[in-house]
């Protein structure tokens, strides 16, 4: 017995050496070779088996462009559901990742994954700092700074994400309405009804994320609700600029709104599954089945991506202002802890936002094989080819990497456009907390159960399909099991920290 | 004595060599991931490594028991698993009988491999044919069913009250044809002297299963039942999350510990806590196997594992 434990130790001993060795070699590169940069980005298209030849490419500009950066840069894609599992498990194995893009930047922070950028920026980071202040703001960080440090560089786009009506224009046409006509969600119900007299096949209104209405975002931009830094749950939020943060479901606004989306389900303007339906707006648009949706867009121009991916006749409005909150600015480029050469990968943040080149061909691939350039602002794909059939393409990717600006833009959309997408950055109403970062550090245990609540009630209610009288009593019951009280209290302190602090 | 034992030591030799892969596959598969456990008491830190992250004591386990969600989800498991052991040994047992008298190769053959389709069917797609069946508006049960037996439609999706039913049934449609295939083995391994005796003695098909066939078998039903016991404190993920579309509605009679430390963890990434509810639901099991071995073994101490 002693000697099979002797044997388990030894066995273990050496395969943990071995992991360790091999963290140790890749570290240890010569001082002037490049040092290599691996960022990890999210796609929301097909992956290429072999992408190579993009890396190829990007370094040998960067080898000529700005051979004083000595970087070599390593582009790493993954899909939506894998990603945040991917930056984990590179992290814990001693997998090379120095960029990602975190989808939660303060879990990231509180598990020390990030490095804080202040020095990096100050020394290799120059120009991405100047083209953020003018774009977004001299503010531009605060969003990410945590315990007075930033831990991100955030993504130059525009980040006023407007809930806007996207519908089918030949519907709205056959209707007899004007899109004039239809300024806010409460002009919506006659025309619904009209929809549904002309065209019974088809739902006047639809989801366009599995269950997700889209109400609580038109909610918050009609009553400036800041959603403190938690757009995914919104536990505890201000309304207005009271200062005083409140749980959002027990508000009469919730309330309120909830009816609204009650009343459409029971008028049975939506389809009657659509918290659990796995059949989303654009599979319904496809069928010809749909006049419209609500979604949350920078812009004004989503009707042409949709249009071109649905094959109909598909236009947009803006259907209730932005309120631009603490959460607004929620995507940033972040450089991971275990960097081995944080100090390149500042380098690399800084020609990711900078040189036109690089991002193209990480959005678009290989120009003339991937992509063909239109005009200055304008990609297509070559002849024959589409998003299903090109050898590459990261084209939807579009939001998540360096600035937006730089980007070239799909025919048919105006440039026109993302330069209003920025200007919106300045121009919607701001909150006046704004910059203000929560740390959940100290109520991890009652998030996490506050999520489990918040899945159980919250697609029921926002798709119409639980009875509000009902329904939201007994969240709120579940939400004070949960600790609520105790994250609105830790908020509510951090909040006051905060505003004493930026008086 | 001492000399004997030592010749047999190398006469085994050979032996030992031969079961030396499998036992190098366990440690390492096994025995290895177990370091991962001290991860449940640490707070992870990236940048210090999984060794040198400070300890935290029990904090990571607080979050199960942080709300009445512990009990809704301890019960859920606990009872549909009792539900899945009980409802699941009839079932097989009882197919493995009816198999046992399917004589004609053919036949046999034909019922085996329609009884096994279902285990190969991976738990997205059993999710989606219950969501054929079941959806509110195109769904068959509603669209043709309900109505030609005078029913209202039912929003299946946010009605709990049916949803033990349909995952039962569910359950026992993928994996029953599967679980008799033990029972099948060792029926076909019962000496069938015994039956002709039984048969020269006057006893019918009804009496040579009940005094021969189940009194055979019941070793290894108690066997398989301890394993399964085991396991109560674990769930198909695929069964408490795809099959009932995720839908919140439900969570009151779908939640399991799995589905909960997935839906709460997912968002937050937190390994430790992660971590902090598979250690739990493993430690847990690890009791139960013990105890029910335990009684088995007071009972009969011939039909315990160990």
């Amino acid at each position: 017995m002693k000697r099979i434990i002797a044997l388990f130790i030894c066995v273990l001993a050496v395969t943990m050496s071995a992991g360790c060795g091999d963290g140790g070699t890749s570290g240890g590169g010569a001082a002037d070779a490049a040092q290599e940069v691996v960022f990890y980005c999210i796609t929301f298209t097909n992956i290429a088996d072999n992408y190579d030849d993009i890396n190829d490419a990007i370094n040998e500009h960067i080898a000529q462009a700005y051979p004083e950066a000595n970087v070599k840069f390593r582009l790493q894609l993954f899909g939506p559901a894998e990603y945040e599992e991917r930056i984990r498990l590179a992290m814990q194995s001693g997998t090379p990742i120095d960029l990602f893009t975190p989808l939660g930047l303060p879990n990231y922070v509180a598990q020390n994954q990030v490095l804080p950028l202040d020095d990096l920026l100050a020394e290799y980071g120059k120009d991405v700092t100047a083209i953020l202040t003018e774009d977004i703001g001299a503010d531009a960080f605060n969003t990410f700074k945590f315990d007075g440090k930033i831990y991100g560089v955030p993504i130059n786009k525009g980040m006023a994400i407007t809930p806007t009506l996207i519908y089918d224009k030949d519907i709205l046409e056959a209707t007899g309405f004007s899109i004039d006509d239809i300024n806010s969600i409460s002009d919506l119900p006659p025309v619904f009804d009209k929809v549904k007299e002309l065209f019974p096949d088809v739902y006047p209104f639809a989801n366009l994320n599995q269950g997700n209405s889209e109400i609580m975002q038109v909610m918050a931009g009609e009553n400036d609700v800041d959603m403190m830094m938690d757009r995914v749950t919104y536990m505890g939020v201000v309304i207005g600029d009271s200062g005083e943060v409140v749980n959002l479901y027990e508000t009469e606004l919730f309330a309120e709104y909830i009816d609204i989306i009650r009343d459409w389900y029971e008028k049975g303007y939506v389809p009657q599954d659509m918290a659990t339906s796995p059949s989303t707006s654009t599979e319904y648009f496809n069928a010809g089945r749909l006049f419209s949706t609500i979604g949350g867009y920078g812009g004004n121009e989503i009707g042409v991506t949709v249009s071109a991916s649905t094959g109909r006749n598909i236009g947009s409005k803006w259907i209730a202002p932005f309120y631009f909150d603490s959460t607004a600015a929620s995507l940033a480029t972040a450089v991971s802890s275990t960097s081995k050469s944080p100090e390149a990968a500042m380098r690399m943040i800084n020609i990711l936002y900078t040189d036109e080149f690089v991002i193209n061909t990480i959005l678009y691939g290989i120009e003339g094989r991937d992509y063909v350039k239109v005009d200055e602002h304008h990609w297509a794909f070559p002849e024959g080819k589409d998003i299903n059939t090109v050898e590459y393409t990261a084209a939807y990717s579009t939001g998540i990497v360096g600035s937006e600006k730089l980007q070239l833009q799909p025919v048919g959309m105006s440039y026109d456009d993302i330069l209003l997408k920025l200007r919106q950055n300045v121009e919607s109403k701001r909150s006046p907390y704004y910059g203000f970062t929560f740390n959940p550090a100290n109520v991890v245990n009652e998030m996490t159960a506050l999520s489990n609540v918040y899945n159980q009630y919250i697609p029921g209610l926002v798709c119409g399909s639980l009875d509000p009288a009902v329904a939201i009593p007994e969240l709120n019951k579940a939400l004070e099991a949960a600790g609520i009280d105790k994250v609105v209290a830790e908020k509510q302190a951090q909040l006051d920290a905060w505003i004493e602090a930026n008086k | 004595m001492a000399v004997k034992h030592k010749s047999g030591l190398r006469s085994q030799l050979p032996f030992l060599l031969i079961a030396l892969p499998g036992l190098l596959y366990l440690v390492i598969n096994n025995y290895l991931p177990m370091f991962g456990m001290v991860i449940a008491f640490k707070k992870i830190d990236y940048a210090k490594g999984i060794l040198s992250s400070p300890w935290v004591g029990l904090d990571n386990f607080k979050f199960l028991f942080q709300t009445s969600d512990a009990f809704i989800m301890i019960r859920n498991t606990v009872l549909y698993n009792l539900a899945f052991i009980v409802l699941g040994t009839v079932c097989a047992v009882f197919i493995a009988v009816l198999m046992a008298e399917v004589s004609k190769m053919f036949a046999a053959r034909f019922f085996q491999a329609g009884l096994l389709l279902p285990n190969l069917v991976s738990m997205v797609i059993v999710a989606y044919l219950v969501y054929a069946l079941l959806t509110p508006e195109t769904g068959l049960i509603n669209t043709s069913v309900l109505p030609a037996l005078g029913l209202e439609p039912v929003n299946w999706y946010t009605e709990s009250k049916y949803w033990p039913f349909i995952l039962t049934i569910t359950q026992l449609w993928k994996t029953a044809g599967y679980s008799s295939i033990v029972y099948i083995a060792s029926i076909a391994g019962i000496d069938t002297g015994i039956y002709e005796s039984a048969r020269i003695d006057g006893a019918g098909k009804l009496r040579q299963i009940f005094h021969i066939t189940l009194p055979m078998i019941k070793p290894t039903v108690i066997i398989m039942l301890l394993m399964s016991i085991g396991r109560i404190f674990a769930s198909d993920f695929g069964l408490f999350s795809q099959v009932p579309m995720n839908s919140g509605a439900l969570f009151n009679v779908t939640q399991t510990i799995d589905t909960y430390v997935y839906r709460g963890l997912m968002q937050y990434g937190n390994v430790g806590m992660s971590s902090a509810a598979g250690l739990f639901q493993s430690v847990v099991g690890f009791v139960l196997v013990i105890t029910a071995n335990y009684a088995v073994r007071r009972v009969n101490p011939e039909n315990s594992l160990f």
